[in-house]
Formats: structure tokens, sequence, C-alpha cells
């Protein structure tokens, strides 16, 4: 090892002792970003883009919010300036959230940078195709952010945009309503979603070939950590269900540009249909959403208890039964569509048997606690969050699954709030919650855990008050996507705005904790919290191609050969024992 | 009697007014997917916060691996054999719901964007949902533009109105709220129940409601009686204002010169107009039928096109234009009497 004195790149970037490239700094310049092979810098990059569209996403979510903290127009002059502004608000908020927020949030930035380094991996088995879902995840993005400037432009100089204006047809993009009578910029935004369709199944691709191929020595599919169980169950939803969007869109694209009839009944097309192919896609991108949350929780849990993961084969399992029953229960999204009864009480039925798998992760957790030594860290904390956030979701879940119950709520806040305590309240806590968690392996530098707590807490509190009392209001009979509402119905959107504002406010303080951090954080050890998968056998940040040579490994789950060496602050482990003993390295297969 | 029913019996947070015979199965089974779930999230945190608090890190006992497959059997098979029995109970109180007496009453619903207008048997309109108290009541339902979809919250029903095919919804009533007078006119109505689209339609959706009023048997036909006579007596004005209300006109079109999705109907006939082409026009009668008959052919500038929705001769007849044009030129200071002398002369 040189002696030679640390440049300021390496000192920022650099892990502990500065001696050694990381993937951070061992090549600069713009283009060694741009288009990088390295699955962890691509995962660095999709983190900036996706959360952009968070925040653009956040925005539209706080003024749609503002627009709705009093009966009447608000933020406009007159109500059907304010209906409209509303109605493009929630639109946009939808989609920009489903699209470019959640479907990528947890398997492009954490699964690309995490799952190759679980695997023992140097990278994914495709970085090119990698690089490539990168760049169509952008070009998807900007259709958006067109359809969201066209708006700005028509409404603030009067002027009129070519395709169309805006976009007001909610993120479902229901016909009739979507190909005839709106004048949005319909064609834009599903273009868009269209492309964003190839990066989520290439990326989908790209991690059902790295499982398959990758995995080291000693690694079979049921020593295999949980998380990569919850991103391989995601990557089969991502390739079989997304070409079905593509195809919904591209009708929908020839329908209103060609006139060709197929969904509009003054065309000859049946609306109903549309909602059925739409289902067939949206209902498994729920899954999409939700089982990468659920597979991050898996980890967070068993570490931080420091305990064996309880039940692992039944977790692995129902993350395979989810997706593969997730596909039989679209129809539940139409229980009074005018679907015929009996496809009503059959989907019906098969929702319930996707809430037995959830209800198995769910008790599984709970035991894994039982008997642990629990550190209450920030990832700990965000995942005991969602524990709560997904038990109130899961079972509101089972309302709108019951024939005679969702036919009342459907198309209610009921629905609203069911669906934000599991996309915020269980994707996204999941999604901070393993930041945090991998935090000081992606930058080397450890965040401040008494902020980290506060931050934590502070969007909990925000987000139970913003969406529990629209569970109220929904059963009460508050309608979702209505621009104005009655007297009766201002306590519960008075509270639901004050909670989204308490919301903001925690999720830009976490911002600062993490940037913070990032930038000013004390060195991070290779192996802060004892944790015995893979990505933490390398230093912290991981060097360029993770690891020298492919490791040999065991049940990822036993923790108690690590021990805590406080003059480094993190955990010790069997490294150099193992590294004697193991037999020569040989290629995976 | 469970505690559960109790507690429905006080009602009111949770739900609104149960006030039809669907509605008491509904909140029947509401309780219980209600209690059951209560009771999940109490165990599921109670438990995780115990366990937060007793094995904290730092206590003696090591952490130790454990397995338990009769445990793993019980958690699957509880919730598996419970939800079994919530999709009895739901699947029940759909069944009522979507089983229609042969001899309920039939009403026509039309939802357009954004009003909804009910048809009854002897050719009575009414933008308001009149019905008879005790009576099962089926309505069939069409859209004209867009999807849009019935909800009565008290009724606990819901269904879309689909253009292009006919979707049918139906109740009972069990809760008069409105008694007609000795007069045969005059309603003496307590709180209506609402009528509300429930599927995201467009710009107005929030505002596409009805009321619902539920007479006794004997009121709810001396009131359908009256209503098909509606007209008689009335001034061409008067019926044209009622008109307004009836057709749904009114959710985009005011009288007092605000501005709502389309222009106020104060002072514009016999106005000049600019359109979106640049041209511009004295609104008349030809161009207010125009517009009703043929709303995208010429727009004013500074509306969207595309918002009004054609009107044809079996939903506006051509009596009902006219009377709609005497109501505008009644409130329009712009209008000096027709140039060949034929003046508002129902005022």
């Amino acid at each position: 090892m040189t002696s030679t004195p640390l440049t300021d790149h390496q000192r920022a970037w650099g892990p502990i002792d500065g001696s050694e490239p990381t993937y951070l700094n061992h090549e600069r310049g713009i283009w060694s970003w741009l288009l990088t092979l390295d699955h962890k810098r691509i995962g660095l990059l999709y983190m900036v883009a996706v959360l952009f569209a968070f925040l653009l996403g956040g925005i539209f979510a706080m003024l749609l919010r503002t627009e709705l903290i009093a009966p009447g127009p608000t933020l406009m002059a007159n109500e059907s300036a304010a209906w409209d502004f509303y109605n493009q608000m929630f639109t946009l908020h939808g989609a920009v959230m489903i699209f470019l927020f959640l479907i990528p949030a947890i398997p492009a930035i954490l699964g690309n940078f995490i799952l190759p380094i679980m695997l023992g991996a140097k990278d994914v088995a495709f970085p090119r195709l990698n690089l490539l879902s990168f760049w169509i995840y952008v070009a998807g993005g900007l259709f958006f952010v067109w359809v969201l400037i066209s708006g700005v432009i028509e409404a603030g100089f009067n002027v009129n945009v070519p395709g169309g204006f805006g976009l007001d047809t909610g993120w479902t993009f229901y016909t009739p309503y979507s190909t005839s009578s709106s004048g949005s910029a319909v064609v834009a935004a599903t273009t868009g979603a269209f492309i964003l369709g190839f990066s989520s199944i290439l990326t989908g691709l790209n991690f059902i070939a790295s499982v398959h191929m990758l995995r080291p020595r000693g690694m079979t599919w049921f020593r295999m950590p949980l998380f990569l169980w919850g991103l391989y169950a995601t990557a089969v939803i991502q390739i079989l269900a997304t070409p079905v969007l593509a195809i919904t869109l591209l009708l929908l694209i020839a329908e209103r540009t060609l006139g060709v009839g197929i969904f509009d009944p003054a065309l000859g097309g049946d609306p109903v249909l549309y909602q059925h192919f739409f289902w067939f896609y949206s209902h498994p991108a729920v899954y999409i959403m939700v089982l990468p949350g659920m597979a991050v929780i898996s980890e967070l849990i068993s570490v931080h208890a420091r305990k064996h993961i309880f039940g692992y084969s039944f977790i692995a399992y129902s993350s395979i039964a989810i997706a593969l029953l997730g596909f039989l229960v679209w129809g539940h999204h139409m229980f009074v569509s005018g679907q015929s009864p009996l496809a009503s009480s059959v989907f019906s039925i098969l929702t319930f048997a996707v809430a037995v798998p959830s209800a198995i992760k769910v008790f599984n957790w709970v035991a894994t606690l039982h008997k642990g030594q629990i550190h209450l860290r920030t990832p700990m904390a965000y995942a005991l969050g969602f524990l709560a956030l997904f038990m109130i979701g899961g079972l509101t879940g089972v309302f709108l699954g019951a024939l005679g119950l969702d036919v009342h709520v459907h198309d209610t806040y009921f629905v609203v709030a069911h669906f934000h305590y599991i996309m915020m309240g269980s994707t996204l806590f999941a999604f901070l919650g393993g930041l945090f968690h991998w935090w000081p392996k992606i930058w080397g530098r450890m965040y401040n855990e008494t902020w980290g707590l506060i931050t934590s807490a502070l969007v909990f509190a925000g987000l139970n008050l913003a969406f529990f009392p629209q569970f109220i209001a929904g059963t009460n009979g508050m309608i979702r996507r209505a621009a104005d509402y009655a007297e009766a119905f201002w306590i519960y959107h008075a509270l639901s705005t004050i909670g989204a504002y308490l919301m903001g406010l925690g999720l830009v303080a976490t911002a600062v904790v993490l940037f913070h951090a990032m930038l000013r954080g004390k060195p991070a050890p290779a192996n802060p919290w004892g944790a015995h998968t893979l990505e933490w056998h390398c230093t912290s940040p991981p060097p360029p191609h993770n690891f020298e040579d492919p490791p040999v490994v065991g049940d990822p789950y036993v923790y108690d050969r690590w021990t805590y060496d406080g003059a480094i602050g993190g955990y010790v482990g069997p490294e150099e024992e193992e590294a004697a003993h193991a037999p020569a390295p040989q290629p995976a297969h | 009697m469970s505690p559960a029913s109790v507690l429905a019996q006080g009602g009111g947070f949770w739900l609104p007014e149960a006030a039809s015979t669907v509605a008491e199965a509904h909140d029947r089974t509401f309780w219980l997917v209600f209690w059951i779930s209560v009771f999940f999230t109490v165990l599921v945190l109670g438990l995780v916060i115990f366990f937060l608090v007793r094995y904290r890190a730092g206590h003696a006992d090591m952490p130790s691996r454990w397995e338990n497959l009769p445990l793993e059997v019980t958690w699957a098979v509880v919730p598996a054999v419970l939800l079994v029995v919530i999709f009895a109970s739901a699947f029940d109180t759909f069944l009522r719901m979507v089983s229609i007496p042969d001899e309920a009453y039939e009403i026509q619903v039309t939802g357009q964007q954004w009003a909804w207008s009910f048809r009854y048997p002897n050719g009575v309109e009414t933008t308001d949902l009149y019905v008879p108290k005790g009576e099962p009541v089926r309505l069939v339902m069409r859209s004209k533009d867009v999807i849009h979809s019935a909800y009565i919250p008290s009724f606990r029903i819901k269904q879309d109105a689909v253009p292009g095919r006919y979707t049918k919804l139906w109740f009972e009533a069990t809760e008069a709220t409105a008694q007609l007078a000795e007069d045969n006119e005059t309603l003496e109505s307590s709180d209506p129940y609402s009528f509300i689209c429930a599927e995201y339609c467009g710009t107005s959706h929030s505002k596409m409601t009805a009321d619902v009023h539920v007479l006794a048997v004997d009121d709810f036909r001396r009131w359908l009686k009256e209503a098909a006579k509606w007209r008689e007596g009335k001034s061409l004005v008067e019926i044209g204002k009622i008109l307004r209300n009836k057709k749904g006109c009114a959710t985009c079109h005011t009288v007092d010169g605000s501005v709502k999705i389309g222009p106020s109907w104060k002072d514009v006939y016999g106005a000049k107009r600019p359109m979106e082409d640049g041209s511009s026009l004295v609104a008349d009668a030809n161009y207010v039928e125009e517009s009703i008959r043929n709303p995208a052919e010429r727009v004013v500038e500074g509306y969207p096109p595309n918002q009004m929705p054609v009107y044809t001769e079996s939903q506006l007849s051509d009596e009902d234009i006219k009377a709609i044009i005497a109501y505008m030129k009644s409130i329009s200071e712009k209008y000096e009497g027709d140039e060949l002398g034929g003046s508002s002369s129902d005022e």
C-alpha cells in the first residue's frame, strides 16, 4: 500500500482508510457515470431519477391536498378552474407515483445495488441491458414531464398545445373518457407508460437470469436471502404482466388516434373490456410494488433483531404464491362495473386466497422478534412501522375483497386510504427502511441515528393522520376523485391535509438526514449491523467488482459468529477463518 | 344481541344511516369484518410492542433460533377459516344486492356529464329521484357518454352506468324522508338521501349528485300523477326555467353572470359573441338551438370544446328549446324584442 496523500476525492468517497479504490472513486467524470455498466452506479443513477419523480409526485400530492383543505375552490379563482386543476393533480400524482416511483423504487435502486453483491457476483447477468433499462426509464419519464409542461403552458399562456394539454383521466385511463371526451395529453402519457414498461421488463429479465446463473457455491435456492426471493417473484410478474399493459395502451392509442373501435361503444367497442385488460396488469403491478417491500422487511427484521428469520421457507413460498395468485384476482376492481355476479364471486374467493400468504408473512415476522436481541435503529423503526401499516392496509383489503362490502365502499376514500396504507405504508416504508439499512454500504458513511428515528416517527405520524380519517370519510360515503365535497366531510379532509403536510415535512427532514450522512457522516465499517448476507462481507462502499474471488456461503441468517467491535463501530466476522478453510473457488453455475 | 349489533344500532361514526333492506345485511357483515380486523390488529401490534420491550437488545437471553411447524400451520389455517366465514357473509349480502325482485317498480336512469335524469313509467322525468317506501325499486341505467356510477350511501348500493349497455340496480327503502302536502305540490322534506356519481367522469364529477326522496306509497302515487301535469298553467318562461334544472343545464350554466363550465345565460341572449375561430355572431334563437343540437359547430371564445353534450329531439323537444329560449330572453338585458315584432309575450 502506498502512503501518498489522499486526494480530496478519495477523502470524500473512499473507504475508511482511503487506501483502496471503491466503485465511487475508481473512475471519474460524467461519462463514467452516465454510461457505466456497474450495477452499483446504475442503481445510483436510478436513485437520482426515481427520487426526482418521487419529489414531483409529492409536490402534486401537496397541491391536491391543499385544494381539498376546505370545500369550494382553494387554489383557483373559480370552481371550474379549481376542478380542472384538481383533476389534473390527482391524475399526475397517481401516474407519476405508480409508474415512475413505486414500481421501480425498490427493484431498480436497492435491487440493482444489492442483488449482485448478495449473490457474490461482480455484476448482474446482463450489465449492458441494465444500462439500457435505465435510459429507457429516462425516455419514458420524459413523456410524463412533457405532459406536465404542456399543462403548464396551456394554463399559463393560454396556448393550444398539439396533442392536448395536461392529463385529467386518472392514472387508470378508463375508456371511453380517455379516448373520447378528454382534451388532454392521453397519447403522450400512455406512450410514456408503454416505454417505461420495457424498462421494467428488462430489469426483471436481468434479475431472473442473475438469480438463476450467478448464485455462488453453497447458495442453494433455499439458502438464498429472502430479499432475492422477493425480487425474483417480482421479476416474474414484471415479465408476464407488463406486456399486457403495453398491448392495452397500444390499443387505446389506436382507438384515440385512428378511431379503431375497441373500447368506445360509440365505435362499437366495450369499455368494460378495457377494465379487464387494464387490471390484468395493474393488479399484479400492486405486487410488483409490495413484494420487494416485503422482501426488504424480511432482511431488516431478522438483522436488527439479530435472530434467524422465522419460517424461512414459508416466507419464500408465500412470495411465489402471492406472485402467482396475484394474476387471478384482477376482477375484484370491477365488482360494480357490470361484470357478472358469478365472475365477481370467483374473483372474491381468489382475492381471499391471497390474504393467506400475506398473513403467514406477518406472523412469521412477528415470531422472528420473539427472543431476539432487538436494536431499535432507524431501519428497524421503519420495519415495525411497516408491520403496523401493512396490518391496517391488509385488513381493510379484506373489506374490499368481500363482495357485499366492496359495493358500498368501492370508489370512495376507503379505497384511497387502503391503497395508500399499502403503497406508502408498505412500499415506501420498506424502501426508506432499506435506504437507511444499506446507506452505510452505499456511501461508506453512517447516518445520524437520533435524527433517523425522529424523522421516521414524523413520517409515521403524518401518514396515519393523512390517511386514517379517509377510512371514516369513505365508509360514510365520501367518493374519491371528487374536486369538491359537502361540508359534512370537511373535518376528514382538513385532518388529512394537515397529516399530508406533516408527512411532507417528515420526508424532507428524512432527505436532509440522508444527505447529511452522505456528505458529512462518520465513516461506516464494513458491517455496522452484524448482518450475514454477502454485501456486508465486502467493504463500505464496495470495491468496483465487489469480490476478488467468488465467496462460498451458508445460511444467510446466522449471526452468532459476528461480534461487535466498539473501536470500529461495527461487527467483525469469521471472514479470515472462513477464507482459511474454504475450498478453492470455482465458477458459479 | 351480539356486541357488534349493539354498536351497529348506535351507528353514525363509521357508517351513515341504514335506510334500505340490504343496508341491514351489509352492516351485519361490515361489523363482523370490522371486529375481526380490530382483534388481529390489536393482537399483532400488541405482540410487536411486547417483544420490542421484552427483547430489547442487551437482555440476558441469547437469541435462539426456533421453528414450529404446528404453529405455522395454525396461523395459515385460522385466517383461512375466518376468510371463508367472511366470504360467506359478504356473498350473502351481495346476493341480496343483485337479486332483483320480479315485481320491482322500474325507473329508467340516464347518466351524462354531469347530471342524472330519472324517467318513470308514466313518462315523467326528474333530476332528483322519487321512490315509494317499502316497495322494491329497480333502476335500469344507461350512460350517454362516459362511465358513471350510481351510488346511494344510505342504501349501501352502487352500480356503474356504462355507455352501450344497460345495467341494473335495486333497493327497497325502509324510511320515508318526505311527505306530500294536501295541495299535491309542496314536498315537506326532511334530509333527503344522496344519489352520487362515484366513477370519475370529468370536470364537474363532484357535482353530479341528486337527492333521493322516499315517500309513503300513497304520497308517491299522488306525486307521480301531479308531476305528469307539471307544464299545465305555466308560462313558457316558467317552463324554460324548470327545464334548465330538469335537463342538467344548471350544472354548467348559471343565471347570475358567474362562469361555471359554460357561459352564464345572464344577458347573453341578443349579445354579440366572439367565437373560437375568430368570427363573431349575435346569440339569437338559431345559435341557441345550434348549441343544443350540435354544440361542437361553433364554440364561444374562451370555452373548452367538446364539453357541452348533444341533446337530441328525444331528450329535449323543439318545444322545450322554445321554452328555454323564452327563459333566456327573460333574463337578458341585451334582448329588446325580435326584429319582426314578436316579443317575449309570455311575460
